[in-house]
């Protein structure tokens, strides 16, 4: 079938200034349970996109249709879009340069999760969902598992010639209590391209005990203060903090303008390469798409383009953006291999890949005991960013009071709000390597028709000082 | 267009497979085209060609789920076969009784033969008509217009045979200067209507009125919310409690309280999923009519929408409001909120505020802080101003606000006649007033 593609590549490499087609072969599965209440979903998605670039403007088709005469007429129906374009395009794209490749990549995994027996899977939440459920408080249980291997072949006028084959397992438990009119919430997830053996490292059933007892524990915690406070952040929350403080306002594309109707811009704009204080001197920010096992993880991007690490943010000072061949041509560099479509169907953005914050020096116990007084949050409850990425106000399942070193008492409904450079450059210690993890988050939402798409965020938990804690109501 | 013999014809063949007790096959399928533009060019101009065949076998009281997006019938088998083993190995849903048996629905005329019109041209020169007016006036403009054919077609085992098709155009506009934004949307089935130097000339003013802002101190304040702004309420409304899921699991803001009045009596919300002002769908995803629910009644709680699980766990009908199986564990949820108007103008009601803020529309809000309490957070965009003695003074930077919805709908001064259709692209659609709420919590500001 691939010959049927190649012979479309031939006939647009007569027509148009550039093309690409990414043909997806998708299966996954997901399995969630609900208070022993079993959901199992099988999916096998398959489909092809076309994008090409002709008198300077993009068009992009797409089909579920594989047949010859389909997958001729998505191609024109490409460059009609195309033509379409270019009627109110004032500036003609331009690519940078890249290397073309001609490769095949298989991302390593121990365990085929799709040969695991489902039933093993089912059985694994069940006993979470018994264990959960163990608790008088627990009015609702939840455990889901997900698993995807995506086949991917990419091809251009270029030359490009790339076949991938990624695979992703992921899950999580959640636990809500209620007593009276409160209601909380304790929740465990993570995901990676890694295969059934990220689940077995997870210890869901472990895992399930903890967080039965705290979500039972927080309905008797006071209700976190209102006040500027010591932060402590620990790292599924920090994940979500780079995420929307730094991952999202340096996507080259949306400091451009592209993302303006819907999802807003960025402050990061161009002239604060090199030069802007982001945060502190404890603050390098790297994006790193070559992270084993990270959720942003790959071998090429959507453009053919080999993945990287890039720095970000080096010791506070904002150094660059995630791009794409498009948006460095006008810049004069090459693309650090950024753009990704989440799925046959979408043409290819700026994505984040895996971005992280870079280890200190800190062991945990050690930040704790430094802080003569703070809160402690951890595990993401709410999440809201203003259109530029400055004010956000971030929501955590759990806190804790720390008093001279020591975490003494459990604090719910923990809420925390900032303008990220400032909030950024109150950061003062950041944990050691022995606490750094990469924690995928699955569902990244940009673009229209929107795309959500898998990203991580690598981090070890670190401090903020004189950070506003709890509302004002 | 598949057409409905064809799907039928796919979905009795379906069901000549052995290996369960019923069988359900729900196809969508159409096409998406969208074209986006942005600094007064377009950027991103796509089209997609999908069908979504999901298919739920049942066995005694199992249920599993497997979708394929092909209707062939290798696709199909592999499909039900997948379903079959899934559900072999899911427990006994002691709330299932049976999929639902046929219903007559209403017919609701949502296909428009305006869409032939719909070419990479049109959408192009559509959006030629916003970008002109805007860079006319020295402002530029960013913006999506989409159009959707699509049909959904929901089968099963007992006979139900639900069809639908559809039309759906959307476009929208932010138009923005130095210091300032405006924002417009028209959605609606029939492209014939659409107006986009309207929607333009709608953006551009709200932009220029909204130029030279000044900070103001964030702390309770009356405010006027236009239609946009109350829409993005409500789907979070509808997410974290409208739906039977979180009602039954005692979270939701109504869960303990029907009958009780927990609003201001000037507020009446329903879901009606049979009206065209909304992408209307006269059944669910399970072939069930969509019943018209009402949801607040003059600020009392009346209840919220069910699937055939949850309605059975009361002893109560599916009100027509499941979503696809794959996701029957989020559960039912209303798509087409309305709320009642009242009987004032917007600009009568605004000359009735001695000091309050006007805001165009919200952004990123979030309302899972406490969902028992629908306490939301989120930011003013795209157009917030100061009102004083009846009118507009000045433009306002961007705030943020964090209030239970409890707590504002309580506060309702006043609500207009004027409604207006607002959603995102093809969920989340509501048809709503203005209104005017008294206190409501701003907590903090940004920087522009």
């Amino acid at each position: 079938m691939k010959e049927r593609f190649l012979g479309v590549l031939d006939y647009l490499k007569r027509k148009v200034d550039y093309a690409d087609i990414r043909i997806l072969d998708e299966s996954t599965q997901e399995i969630r349970v609900k208070n022993g209440e079993v959901n199992p979903v099988h999916d096998r998605n398959r489909g092809y996109g076309i994008r090409v670039m002709r008198k300077g403007s993009w068009g992009f088709a797409s089909s579920c249709v594989f047949d010859r005469a389909r997958v001729q007429k998505t191609a024109k129906e490409a460059m009609e879009i195309a033509g379409a374009s270019a009627t109110l395009r004032k500036e003609k794209v331009e690519m940078s340069e890249i290397e073309v490749a001609v490769d095949s990549y298989e991302m390593p995994s121990i365990k085929d999760p799709f040969e695991v027996p489902f039933e093993e899977k089912v059985s694994l939440l069940l006993d979470c969902d018994r264990v959960m459920r163990q608790h008088r408080d627990v009015k609702v249980a939840e455990g889901w598992l997900e698993f995807r291997k995506t086949k991917k072949d990419f091809m251009s006028t270029e030359g490009a010639r790339i076949e991938q084959l990624i695979v992703m397992s992921g899950g999580g438990i959640s636990c809500q209590t209620k007593r009276g009119g409160d209601v909380q919430n304790r929740s465990f997830s993570d995901y990676g391209t890694r295969g059934y053996e990220f689940i077995e490292s997870m210890n869901l059933p472990k895992e399930s005990e903890r967080l039965r007892e705290e979500a039972s524990q927080l309905l008797v915690a006071p209700e976190c203060p209102c006040e500027s406070s010591t932060l402590l952040l620990g790292g599924s929350q920090l994940a979500l903090q780079i995420h929307e403080s730094c991952g999202h306002p340096i996507e080259l594309d949306r400091v451009l303008g592209t993302e303006a109707g819907f999802y807003g811009t960025s402050f990061l704009t161009l002239d604060k390469v090199g030069k802007f204080r982001y945060g502190s001197e404890h603050v390098t920010i790297t994006a790193d798409a070559t992270l084993a096992g990270g959720l942003g993880s790959f071998a090429y991007d959507d453009e053919g383009v080999r993945a990287q690490r890039t720095v970000i943010v080096d010791k506070g000072i904002f150094k660059g953006y995630l791009t794409s061949r498009e948006t460095t041509k006008n810049l004069g560099q090459r693309s650090n291999g950024c753009m990704r479509a989440s799925s046959w169907s979408r043409i290819p953005l700026i994505r984040l890949t895996n971005v992280n914050l870079e280890p200190g020096a800190w062991p945990l116990e050690g930040l704790i005991g430094d802080t003569e007084k703070g809160i402690l949050m951890d595990t993401t409850k709410s999440w809201s960013i203003d259109d530029r990425r400055l004010n956000f106000q971030f929501g955590c399942e759990i806190a804790w009071e720390i008093r001279r070193g020591k975490l003494v008492r459990m604090l719910k409904n923990p809420v925390y709000t900032g303008i990220t450079p400032q909030f950024w450059s109150s950061c003062d210690a950041v944990c050691d390597r022995k606490h750094w993890r990469i924690w995928g988050v699955p569902h990244c939402g940009k673009g229209e028709p929107e795309q959500t798409i898998p990203v991580g965020h690598g981090v070890a938990p670190a401090r903020f000082r004189g950070v506003q804690v709890g509302v004002k109501r | 267009m598949i057409g409905e013999g064809r799907l039928k014809e796919v979905a009795r063949k379906l069901f000549s497979l052995r290996g369960a007790d019923q069988l359900e096959v729900v196809v969508r399928a159409g096409t998406l085209s969208l074209t986006r533009f942005a600094v007064n060019q377009i950027h991103q101009n796509v089209t997609e060609e999908n069908v979504q065949a999901t298919v739920r076998a049942v066995l005694k009281n199992r249920i599993g789920v497997a979708k394929v997006n092909a209707i062939e019938d290798e696709s199909l088998k592999w499909a039900a076969e997948r379903a079959i083993d899934a559900a072999k190995c899911a427990k006994e849903n002691r709330n299932f009784k049976t999929l639902p048996a046929p219903e007559v629905c209403r017919s609701v005329h949502s296909h428009f033969a305006s869409i032939r019109k719909a070419s990479p041209q049109w959408r192009a020169e559509s959006v030629r008509k916003v970008v002109d007016r805007v860079e006319g006036r020295g402002l530029t403009a960013a913006g999506a217009l989409s159009v959707h054919e699509t049909e959904l077609g929901v089968f099963n085992s007992l006979g139900v045979e639900a069809y639908h098709p559809s039309t759906w155009i959307r476009l929208t506009s932010v138009v923005s200067s130095e210091d300032s934004s405006g924002y417009s949307q028209f959605m609606g089935p029939d492209l014939d209507r659409l107006k986009p130097i309207d929607l333009a000339e709608e953006a551009i003013a709200k932009c220029l009125k909204a130029r030279h802002p000044v900070e103001i101190d964030p702390g309770r304040y009356d405010v006027f919310l236009e239609e946009y702004a109350l829409s993005e309420i409500f789907a979070w409304l509808s997410w974290i409690g409208m739906g039977a899921r979180s009602f039954q699991e005692g979270k939701s803001f109504m869960s303990d309280r029907i009958g009780e009045k927990i609003m201001d009596e000037k507020v009446t919300i329903w879901d009606d999923g049979n009206d065209p002002q909304t992408p209307a769908l006269p059944f669910d995803f399970e072939g069930v009519p969509r019943k018209k629910v009402m949801i607040i009644e003059e600020g009392i709680a009346r209840g919220v929408v069910y699937d055939t699980i949850t309605s059975a766990k009361e002893g109560k009908s599916s009100t027509g409001h499941a979503l696809p199986s794959d996701l029957s564990l989020v559960g039912p949820l209303p798509l087409h909120l309305h709320m009642a108007g009242g009987t004032e103008s917007k600009s009568s009601i605004i000359s009735s505020i001695e000091k309050g803020i006007w805001v165009t529309r919200f952004h990123y809000i979030n309302g899972l802080l406490k969902p028992r309490e629908a306490l939301f957070t989120g930011m003013t965009r795209d157009g917030t101003f100061l009102i004083e003695n009846g009118k507009s003074t000045a433009a306002l930077k961007n705030l943020r606000f964090t209030e239970s919805m409890l707590r504002a709908f309580s506060n309702v001064v006043a609500v207009s006649r004027e409604k207006k259709a607002v959603g995102t692209e093809e969920s989340d659609t509501s048809v709503v007033p203005a209104v005017w709420i008294k206190d409501f919590n701003f907590t903090g500001k940004t920087q522009f």
